[in-house]
């Protein structure tokens, strides 16, 4: 069952929208469980043989993949209730939103936590022109005073969308990375700790929680969703610090942080502001400190199959950068950075919030030294789902 | 950027901007594939909706719509629920799963329309 949010900034839906989400959330669960799975099948017992058949060998990327199934009958079910499914979310949850707009903005503007605004900024093209993931008015449109409802939308659409696989706050990812650092690196103690790209705060929060001595900031150009997430914090009784600013021009001096992390951001982003991004975060980070993405796995390392797969959000979700981007070598985006190629990290891990501690310490274990592993519960959104998160130690210090 | 509200209308869009994706070669069929699933959507607000009702008739008696509101389900009614939602949509989207042999004669008569150019993406 769809839990409701369990902050100050919770809405209350009629039963009736309640359980337009819940339907929502129980159809997408349906379209990437069983849809997937019988999707799969398809391409195994037919579009595969047949294409062998007439190249005389299995397909070889994504790209592939993705002609070869373009006509079939059953990928363009599955790509059209995908898609449907999508649009219904927004659907589900806005009039909700809509209706409770002021009581909301009043709740944020009471407790706003720690918020500090940039008016001046510019919502790059990237959020501002297109309408990411078919997310009407995409992540930062205002529509009153201090609006906080881009967050709103955000965050219980992430919820509806997630059918509870990302956490009870859908804050699994956050848990999952600032856990792993804690127990692949005992002795790392970082003391600050930046999250960029970090929307409503969702995967900044775990790492308050998870390092309570440290200063805990999170950054994103929307005005509406880091507003929201400050109010979110606060909520929690967690002291972190949001900021309306650009990961690709950072503020902060350098040598300012331990650790820099984002999770779900480089794909959403058109490659030159990856690079520059992964440019600030070198310049931010103090001697020893880690740089760490959660992010999807790259296109080159999977099977022809599960590329085409993850990549549908990239030519149907309106994620036009999300291909290109899987389509890089990670590695050497953090060395372009001037990450030196021998500290690069990397991790498959499962969820921490739904695995049992030994079996997370294990899969910790199992990571350290060496090449992730991929498969298609890789970045996957079911409930055998495995994050992917790579990064780089900044040369020096004690690391 | 802050947009001026008329209290007429809905402030914040529904629909996203730029042209929906097409997935059918079929005219009219990515249409009613929505019709479909909003229907169906609209089908289970009604069975919860009456669903609950059943359950709040009995020891309540006439007054029904605020205990409707109010009530909470038990782990068991919880579980009923996510079953009989779970059957429902399996339901509507039984047609396009069908036997090997519906499937050969469905996908041959959708390739009889031609090239699907619909599908083309730019890359």
């Amino acid at each position: 069952m769809l839990k409701d949010l369990s902050h100050n900034l919770r809405l209350t839906p009629s039963q009736d929208e309640r359980n337009r989400q819940e339907f929502v959330a129980s159809l997408r669960h349906h379209i990437l469980d069983h849809m997937a799975t019988s999707m799969r099948n398809h391409y195994e017992q037919r579009v595969r043989p047949a294409f062998e058949r007439a190249n005389g060998r299995p397909p070889v990327d994504g790209n592939e993949v993705h002609d070869a199934m373009q006509a079939e009958r059953y990928f363009r079910f599955y790509s059209s209730i995908r898609y449907n499914a999508q649009e219904m979310v927004f659907r589900s949850v806005i009039p909700v939103v809509d209706r409770n707009l002021e009581q909301l903005n009043a709740r944020a503007r009471a407790e706003p936590g720690n918020f500090i605004p940039d008016p001046d900024l510019a919502v790059p093209a990237n959020v501002a022109n297109i309408d990411v993931h078919l997310s009407p008015g995409s992540y930062h449109s205002e529509y009153d005073v201090d609006d906080v409802s881009a967050g709103a939308i955000y965050d219980n659409s992430i919820n509806v969308f997630a059918f509870s696989q990302m956490g009870r706050d859908v804050d699994d990812v956050g848990h999952s990375f600032a856990n792993y650092v804690r127990l692949a690196w005992p002795d790392f103690k970082p003391a600050d700790i930046l999250d960029a790209g970090c929307t409503v705060g969702h995967n900044t929060l775990p790492w308050a929680k998870t390092f309570p001595a440290a200063a805990v900031t999170g950054i994103d150009v929307s005005p509406g969703v880091v507003r929201y997430a400050a109010a979110r914090a606060c909520s929690f009784g967690l002291p972190v610090r949001f900021m309306q600013m650009n990961a690709t021009q950072l503020s902060f001096p350098d040598e300012s942080f331990d650790v820099v992390f984002s999770s779900m951001f480089l794909h959403e982003l058109p490659l030159r502001d990856i690079r520059a991004y992964f440019r600030e975060a070198f310049r931010v980070l103090k001697p020893g400190g880690l740089f760490l993405n959660m992010e999807l796995p790259p296109n080159d390392r999977m099977e022809p199959y599960d590329g085409f797969y993850l990549d549908w959000d990239s030519y149907y979700n309106k994620e036009p950068w999300y291909k290109r981007f899987r389509d890089q070598n990670f590695r050497q985006l953090c060395t372009a950075a001037g990450f030196a190629g021998d500290r690069f990290v990397e991790a498959v891990v499962p969820r921490y919030t739904y695995t049992p501690l030994a079996e997370f310490e294990a899969a910790v274990r199992q990571s350290l030294g060496r090449d992730a592993q991929f498969d298609n519960r890789t970045g996957r959104l079911s409930e055998d789902l495995r994050w992917y998160g790579f990064g780089a130690w900044k040369q020096g210090g004690k690391s | 950027m802050r947009v001026q509200h008329d209290p007429s209308r809905p402030r914040i869009p529904r629909s996203h901007r730029g042209t929906r994706h097409r997935f059918f070669p079929v005219a009219g069929l990515d249409e009613m594939m929505s019709m479909i699933l909003e229907l169906t959507a609209e089908l289970w607000v009604v069975r919860k909706r009456l669903y609950l009702l059943e359950r709040v008739a009995g020891p309540a008696g006439a007054s029904l719509t605020p205990n409707v509101e109010g009530y909470e389900l038990s782990a068991d009614e919880v579980a009923e629920l996510e079953h009989s939602r779970r059957e429902l949509i399996a339901n509507v989207l039984r047609s396009i799963e069908g036997d090997q042999t519906e499937r050969k004669g469905v996908r041959q008569e959708m390739e009889n329309f031609g090239a699907p150019d619909t599908m083309t993406v730019t890359k």
